[in-house]
């Protein structure tokens, strides 16, 4: 009786991780595609860009001694400044070239991280919890910083939404990402554009890399296996759809975190790229994406 | 995703160099070359747009071999000719989107040394073949990023453009992909309108169309024309052109062969015969 009891506990534990941890995927996965939706661009640096918010947190709570909450606000800041910095110094100049576009950010992200952990910190790293505690939630206790977590996200998502559908600019990145001709002609300047997309994109994965550091501790490749189910996660969503993207990170988020709890701890991130092989087989374009022509 | 929007005008023999000729934002590569351009004559009273030996290539392709034309505020001129003469070739160079030699000068300035930003937030709109539309989005939503560059009522230019096409406000919460390729020609020459041209390029606005739809066209055209918009028609459609033109240029094959207003061309045998049919 008892361990029936402990058992829907921790049941009930696994469900409400998955729905915060999903939350975060979600963060991720919407600049990534966001970035791929708008510039054409597949971003391999973006998991570095979640190291990079990880290690800012790490540093300011740490050596500057600031609160957590500088941490994550230095953490999303230092996110979108990289990837403004990636975008401006080196992907404007090679946008229409998919291939160089993948090598190069693949080096630039792999420089990233390993730079972190030559000349920061090798080990695994850890920062003060945003908040501790509990709340009870029908008599099963949860932890506050997955509410918080999973609140935090869905304002930011929620803030996406609105920007992107109600705000002339953001209609302007909707513009660009359905046409870039078309968007040219009525003077949209896509060069701007393609900036915010990767600031945003730059911030959410800043910040979902220290809420990640903050849940479960991190590394410098903290960010190849978010990057690995972002992937996944797009695919599965519709490459460039922003709501495909949570859609799919709900899926990937719930699945994933079922089999690590439940089965094996050493299948993470694999239930994903088997969902990732079905969708490329079954429909390539995805829940919600796009038909190839529009 | 840059390629699949580019205008397909039918001059290109092959794909070669065109990638490297829509560099124009930042690349000003022929930039010595500009001084045949500063060799054409002053900027006459109220000529919008100048276009002198005009040379451009796709590649190795030559498309336009040489070119001079001129529109002056207030005309409709037409650039007629068969598919693939280069009469979109003409208008995406002079909305900036190639690369060229000699001149193209919109209100006395070089169009390269101007970003396509700039040409459209100076009153040069493009209304190109391919329609470029945010399929995705809305009739109306297409219509107000028309008006992006634009400060000032946009509620007041949306209604007189859903005066011209009363089709277009019927439709206005629909998605532009779902209409119909005339519903779609009205948004593209309505999305133009939003941008509140000085210089409207239009490009092809009759291809495919039903004949009550080019009715339509047709009164959007004139109702331009009485509210004092310039426009560049680049229309294969002969009849059409002749219908609405001040003056006429027939291109074929990268040059000029004949200009005149419609009565002289009317008359012009080589015309006759081969556009009019006898």
């Amino acid at each position: 009786m008892l361990e029936l009891v402990s058992l829907q506990t921790n049941y009930a534990n696994v469900l409400l991780n998955a729905l915060s941890i999903s939350a975060l995927y979600a963060l991720v996965a919407i600049g990534f595609t966001m970035i791929f939706g708008v510039g054409g661009v597949l971003n391999l640096a973006h998991g570095a860009l979640i190291t990079v918010g990880g290690f800012t947190a790490f540093w300011t709570t740490g050596a500057l001694g600031l609160s957590i909450w500088a941490g994550l606000l230095a953490g999303a800041l230092l996110g979108g400044l990289v990837a403004a910095a990636l975008y401006l110094g080196v992907v404007q100049f090679v946008q229409d070239d998919a291939v160089v576009v993948l090598l190069l950010t693949l080096i630039i992200g792999f420089m990233i991280t390993n730079g972190l952990r030559i000349f920061g910190q090798a080990g695994t790293i850890s920062i003060p919890q945003i908040i501790g505690g509990s709340t009870s939630f029908l008599g099963t206790p949860v932890e506050n910083v997955s509410i918080f977590i999973f609140v935090a996200s869905w304002v930011l998502i929620g803030a996406l939404f609105a920007f992107v559908n109600y705000t002339a600019t953001g209609k302007a990145i909707l513009a660009v990402s359905m046409s870039d001709k078309g968007a040219s002609l009525v003077g949209i300047p896509s060069t701007r554009i393609n900036l915010y997309t990767w600031i945003i994109g730059g911030l959410f994965a800043g910040f979902a890399g220290v809420l990640l550091t903050s849940l479960q501790g991190g590394s410098w490749d903290m960010g190849i296996s978010p990057l690995v189910l972002s992937f996944a996660i797009v695919v599965l969503g519709g490459l460039g759809s922003i709501r495909g993207s949570v859609i799919g990170a709900y899926i990937i988020g719930f699945i994933d975190t079922i089999t690590v709890s439940i089965f094996d701890p050493q299948l993470a991130g694999l239930t994903g790229l088997a969902i990732l092989i079905v969708v490329l087989l079954v429909r390539p374009q995805g829940l919600l994406g796009r038909e190839a022509t529009a | 995703m840059s390629t699949d929007s580019d205008a397909d005008d039918g001059t290109r023999g092959t794909d070669a160099g065109t990638d490297d000729a829509e560099s124009v934002d930042t690349d000003v590569l022929f930039e010595e070359g500009g001084t045949s351009g500063e060799a054409t004559a002053p900027i006459a009273d109220g000529e919008l747009l100048s276009v002198s030996d005009l040379r451009v290539a796709y590649g190795k392709v030559v498309a336009l071999r040489g070119i001079d034309l001129s529109v002056d505020e207030g005309e409709i001129v037409a650039v007629i000719g068969p598919n693939g003469a280069g009469k979109s070739t003409l208008a995406d160079t002079v909305m900036g989107f190639l690369d060229y030699e000699g001149s193209v000068r919109y209100r006395g300035q070089e169009a390269r040394e101007r970003s396509v930003n700039e040409l459209v937030e100076e009153g040069l709109i493009h209304c190109t073949e391919t329609r470029d539309l945010f399929g995705y989005m809305t009739v109306e939503d297409n219509l107000t990023l028309g008006a992006y560059r634009r400060s000032g009522d946009v509620d007041e230019r949306l209604a007189s453009t859903y005066d011209l096409f009363p089709r277009l406000e019927e439709r206005a919460d629909q998605d532009a992909r779902t209409m119909s390729g005339g519903e779609q020609q009205m948004l593209a020459i309505g999305r133009a309108l939003m941008g509140d041209p000085d210089l409207l390029l239009l490009d092809e606005p009759t291809l495919g169309l039903a004949p009550v739809i080019l009715e339509d066209i047709s009164d959007a055209i004139e109702e331009m024309r009485a509210e004092g918009v310039t426009i560049l028609l680049c229309e294969q459609n002969v009849t059409f052109a002749m219908n609405h033109a001040d003056r006429i240029y027939l291109l074929e094959n990268g040059s000029i062969e004949r200009e005149g207003t419609p009565e002289e061309l009317r008359g012009d045998e080589y015309i006759q015969e081969v556009y009019i049919g006898g």
